[in-house]
């Protein structure tokens, strides 16, 4: 009975918005709803394993990047910003994203190959901690200059744009905002209960005691690296989704999304939302994304003022995060499992 | 002498032989030159004071510290020194640290499961969150061995000091080891606890090798059938408890200072 309220709420609140908010407001909600992704998938890797990554706006960009040659390619034959560099023909690596299988398929299998690319090394040397976060941070950098650098291939600082429509809608279109929503949420539920039938399973199991004694699980057999690559990959495969997903929403994608600040904005979301718990980083990220648009619409100055004190308290009295403390009280906990 | 204690050093047919480790901790010769063979079953303690090596022989076995030289045998075929942690459990060979290693926010049954599972060939486990019938059988008799059956719905990290230590020797047996190797496993227990590890040790001796780091002269009397003494980072002697305390040398180095 309770349960079916539960999702009867859900259902109305989910349904709400498209009622209720404009066009401009409803696309966005959908972009915080992207961030709430994205969140997951930070909080798969940090709550849940104990590996904090300052860089997975490299992650989201790889994802969105794939999603943006395609709406490119769909709009002009040769991008704009290759004939402002004076190249002329299609490079070859730009060539299958005009298909849509492929650039579909990209969107999750470029983060998984950066996520492998950097995960085996690093886990497998027995990288840990700081350490890791902070190459976690230079390999995002470095992934931002190099997309700076390669103006004629990546459209340079700027990032790709201009798209002229997703699915037969121009872009702002109305329906196509409400289309975009509806996907979004389809997304987000769908990635919400993986995540949660995958931390129940051994293999969860696995992932939360490699954060709470890695050595003890070495010393029982567990090759703790392997686990360690895979979540990375999980996780950097949530992010590409993401990224896939804020394109066609916002309508560019820029290396502006691979600042260290980008990808720190992450951790904190999860970590004022409620660390390792699974509805967590969806608070965080809507609750913070929407104190961020009211701040910086009315006094835009003093928002960044705000963020830092807004962390450093949240951290101080509510370590566990909003959730993370709602969970410890009684009423919170019978109204959401029983 | 020299020869009489390379004599006993040797035993026919070992589950593990040590040839010439050495552990060199930046010029510091943590092991010097270890020979010595362990018997399959059977309940061997080492003692020695403070920096003698007792720890540093158990971590070069499992893995934990790498040796600079000699070759560590495992069952006359293969050579274990300088593998991976992972991979030596899988010889068979299991350890128990100092201090309580378990997952503290986990419950004691979900430890033992996690404990239990590594000795699944089959990665679609991994996707499965439920255990056989077979498997919770394993799991409770093991907690039932250790006194741990009542408490296994409770998280871990709220035991008591002693149920911690059982809980984690609980998982280091659950997998049958056939070397299992333990560090002062009764440091802060009470007199009752500290008997009923005893007990539990001497009858996982009876059928795996239990290797036991012990400073406890007392339970040492009580339960060793044979003792080793070792001493900057060399072996002393072994031989029964009474038999090594009237060793002149051992009386000098270690329990002479002790008195």
């Amino acid at each position: 009975m309770k349960q079916k309220i539960i999702y009867a709420i859900l259902i109305i609140a989910i349904i709400l918005p498209v009622l209720l908010l404009s066009d401009f407001r409803l696309s966005i909600l959908s972009k915080f709803l992207v961030f709430s992704i994205v969140a997951i998938s930070v909080n798969l890797l940090w709550g849940y394993t104990g590996i904090l990554s300052l860089g997975h706006g490299a992650y989201f960009a790889l994802g969105g990047y794939a999603m943006a040659m395609y709406l490119k390619l769909q709009s002009q034959p040769l991008p704009d910003f290759m004939e402002w560099s004076g190249i002329e023909t299609l490079p070859w690596f730009w060539k299958p994203f005009q298909y849509v299988p492929f650039a579909l398929v990209m969107v999750v299998v470029l983060p998984v190959a950066l996520a492998l690319l950097v995960g085996i090394p690093l886990f497998k040397s027995g990288t840990k901690g700081v350490y890791f976060t902070i190459i976690s941070q230079a390999i995002t950098l470095i992934m931002s200059i190099l997309f700076i650098g390669q103006q004629g291939f990546t459209g340079g600082s700027n990032g790709i744009t201009g798209f002229k429509g997703v699915l037969g809608y121009a872009l702002g279109d109305p329906t196509l905002t409400k289309i975009l929503y509806g996907l979004v949420v389809i997304v987000l539920i769908g990635i919400y209960f993986i995540s949660k039938f995958m931390l129940n399973t051994h293999g969860g199991t696995i992932i939360q005691a490699i954060r709470d004694r890695e050595t003890r699980l070495r010393f029982l057999g567990y090759k703790t690296h392997t686990f360690k690559v895979i979540t990375l990959a999980t996780s950097a495969a949530i992010c590409g989704i993401a990224g896939a997903l804020f394109v066609p929403i916002v309508g560019i994608i820029s290396p502006s999304i691979m600042s260290v600040l980008m990808s720190t904005e992450f951790v904190i979301w999860v970590a004022i939302g409620g660390r390792a718990t699974l509805l967590g980083p969806i608070v965080g990220a809507l609750t913070i994304n929407y104190a961020k648009t009211i701040f910086s619409e009315s006094l835009p100055e003093y928002w960044w003022y705000f963020y830092g004190f807004l962390f450093i308290t949240a951290t101080l009295i509510i370590p566990k995060g909003i959730v993370g403390s709602l969970l410890k009280k009684k009423w919170f906990k019978n109204v959401l499992l029983k | 002498m020299i020869n009489e204690l390379q004599r006993l050093l040797r035993v026919p047919n070992p589950i593990i032989s040590l040839r010439d480790v050495e552990v060199d901790f930046d010029g510091y010769k943590a092991l010097n030159n270890i020979n010595i063979d362990f018997p399959f079953k059977g309940v061997q303690f080492v003692i020695g004071p403070n920096g003698a090596g007792k720890t540093t022989i158990l971590d070069a076995i499992c893995g934990r510290v790498k040796t600079s030289k000699g070759k560590i045998i495992y069952k006359g075929a293969s050579e274990i020194q300088n593998r991976n942690p992972e991979d030596i459990v899988h010889f068979g060979v299991s350890r128990k640290f100092q201090n309580p290693t378990i997952f503290n926010t986990q419950t004691v049954f979900e430890n033992m499961k996690l404990a239990l599972l590594i000795g699944k060939s089959n990665l679609w486990y991994l996707f499965n969150s439920k255990i056989t019938k077979e498997q919770q059988d394993t799991i409770e008799s093991t907690l039932l061995k250790l006194n741990l059956l009542d408490v296994k719905n409770k998280v871990s990290g709220a035991l008591s000091h002693g149920q911690k230590q059982w809980l984690e020797i609980a998982m280091s047996i659950i997998n049958k080891p056939e070397l299992l190797l333990v560090d002062e496993p009764i440091a802060g227990m009470s007199p009752s606890e500290r008997d009923k590890t005893g007990e539990l040790l001497t009858q996982i001796g009876a059928d795996h090798t239990v290797f036991v780091v012990e400073h406890d002269m007392k339970f040492v009397s009580r339960f060793s059938s044979s003792v080793v003494v070792m001493h900057e980072g060399r072996i002393i002697d072994r031989g029964t408890f009474d038999k090594i305390v009237n060793n002149e040398r051992v009386i000098e180095i270690y329990l002479g200072r002790q008195n």
